[in-house]
């Protein structure tokens, strides 16, 4: 445990360190962040021009499925800022520069995490956390939340963060035995994030489970937001909600550490 | 280029410049076969985006009158076909290879190549293409037809001009994808060139949204742009919900990027031979 703790202020202090050179040239930050936040929103266009045309979407407005759309967006803007070293772990894989972390005496993860981060992808929680508020700022006014509710919304969308980083840990550790994962990436990642922009009610009953009991995406908006809007579920979606994404965020660390002590190194 | 050495030579040349074109097609093609049990799991993620859009459309135009031409049935058939042409026209290998190409250095030798540059470099990618239409098109094509079925244009003519828009189509998205790889001459990468087309093509293209449903000024914008050529304009000659009419604008759009795309290879050389490539 005092590893991990002696990791953990390592780690932060690389974050630090990574932080402070990336903000040295701060011209290219703030352009960055714009050009995500701008890029990232064309998303959100397409829902709203789906939206403008057809007022409802499974029976969700514009406004209710914003709360979604901006939810995933924290929580994966986020993760792509810290987690993008693990975001390009097959490289390490790849090319064998793993081997480097291993020498390390700390744990590796944090040491991966601590070598990098893209603060220019904050553009993108940016951009969700402006559509979020417009959109609970509306639902407010119309009596449908009310300030607790919000604020439960904003919690859970910065513990969401925890979904796509262990829905990325998860893919990762698999290269450990397949070393090429660029491509279940997709799979894991891209295509249910984009899934979670909108009501899982709306899809049929397979791709549903996989998304709230596999992949479990459901639980970073939909699963508590349903319930708030008053939509389906119950109280114990609130609870729920925080222990699942704990428990998978566990499994996700436990799949990666079973990952590393079956790692054999490429040997480039 | 070549120094011109008699006729019969020359015939020879150009046949073996023929040959140049296909085999690098043909090594692409046998590239990615090596890569087909990870390129399956990629299919499932692309079948399962399909589905997505689907039960999307179905949710928003469930029976509503706003739905006009584009019915639940309609617009299951426009995702499945351009989950489709997604593989043929934009899923391309990055910048085509030019920068990684510009990174090495290799690009010096193969300016130096006899062959035109920029009919050498597209006819590699298609081999990819090819290769993309096989194995990714295919299955994917199969899934969604045994789904929601395969619909079959009636009318003879639409053949025709759907496999003329399909050429464009994946003509257009080439040359496009040669233009992100030819910028990284001067910005030695493309991250923000490559970042700007999968957003325009999102927003743009049609392939989620027809781009006649956007709001105001959007759709305007959208039929004005090249990515329209890619999605919007072959879906809607697949679906006979237009002719030969619509391959016009594509074939403009052609005609002035593979202007581009000769103009900015005549910079690319200028400017590797001052920097003494």
């Amino acid at each position: 445990m005092s590893g991990f703790m002696s990791g953990l202020s390592l780690y932060l202090r690389s974050v630090q360190a990574a932080m402070r050179a990336k903000m040295q040239y701060k011209g290219d930050f703030v352009t960055g962040l714009l050009l995500y936040a701008v890029l990232s929103a064309t998303d959100f266009l397409m829902i709203a021009a789906i939206l403008t045309r057809f007022p409802r979407l499974g029976g969700w407005d514009v406004y209710e499925v914003g709360l979604l759309y901006g939810m995933a967006s924290i929580a994966t803007g986020l993760y792509r800022t810290l987690g993008a070293e693990l975001h390009a772990f097959e490289r390490y894989l790849v090319r064998g520069e793993f081997d480097a972390l291993l020498l390390r005496p700390r744990p590796t993860l944090l040491t991966l995490l601590g070598r990098n981060v893209e603060p220019e992808r904050l553009g993108n929680a940016l951009q969700g956390a402006i559509i979020l508020s417009l959109c609970a700022h509306r639902l407010m006014e119309t009596g449908v939340l009310d300030a607790l509710e919000v604020a439960y919304v904003a919690a859970a969308s910065l513990f969401g963060t925890l979904v796509p980083f262990s829905l990325a840990l998860l893919t990762a550790a698999v290269g450990f035995w397949v070393v090429r994962v660029d491509e279940l990436q997709t799979f894991v990642m891209y295509a249910p994030v984009s899934a979670s922009h909108y009501p899982l009610t709306i899809y049929p009953g397979w791709l549903r489970a996989l998304l709230t009991g596999v992949l479990p995406v459901g639980f970073m908006n939909f699963v508590p937001v349903q319930y708030l809007l008053g939509k389906g579920g119950g109280p114990w979606a609130l609870w729920l909600t925080p222990l699942v994404i704990a428990g998978f965020a566990l499994l996700a660390y436990g799949f990666w550490r079973l990952g590393e002590r079956h790692y054999q190194s490429t040997g480039t | 280029m070549r120094a011109a050495t008699g006729s019969s030579c020359e015939d020879d040349a150009a046949k073996s410049d023929m040959n140049a074109y296909l085999l690098s097609a043909v090594k692409a093609f046998r590239r990615h076969l090596q890569y087909r049990a990870a390129h399956m799991v990629n299919n499932a993620a692309s079948a399962i985006f399909g589905f997505m859009y689907i039960a999307i459309w179905q949710a928003a135009t469930g029976g509503h009158p706003a739905a006009g031409a584009y019915g639940g049935a309609t617009m299951a058939h426009w995702v499945a076909f351009n989950q489709v042409m997604l593989w043929a026209c934009v899923f391309l290998t990055r910048g085509l290879g030019i920068p990684e190409a510009v990174r090495t250095g290799a690009i010096a030798l193969e300016l130096l190549r006899p062959l035109d540059f920029h009919l050498y470099v597209l006819s590699r990618e298609l081999g990819s293409v090819g290769y993309n239409l096989l194995f990714r098109g295919l299955p994917l094509a199969v899934v969604f037809g045994i789904v929601v079925g395969v619909h079959t244009p009636s009318r003879a003519a639409t053949y025709l001009w759907l496999l003329c828009a399909v050429a464009l189509s994946i003509y257009i998205g080439l040359c496009l994808q040669y233009l992100i790889g030819i910028s990284a001459v001067w910005t030695m990468q493309i991250r923000a060139a490559n970042h700007l087309f999968f957003t325009l093509h999102t927003a743009f293209s049609g392939f989620l949204v027809p781009i006649d449903l956007l709001p105001r000024p959007f759709d305007t914008v959208a039929r004005l742009l090249p990515f329209a050529a890619l999605h919007y304009d072959p879906a809607r000659i697949y679906l006979e919900m237009a002719g030969a009419e619509a391959l016009a604008w594509p074939a403009l759009w052609a005609a002035v990027l593979t202007l581009a795309c000769r103009g900015l290879t005549i910079a690319a050389r200028r400017r590797l031979e001052v920097q003494g490539g």
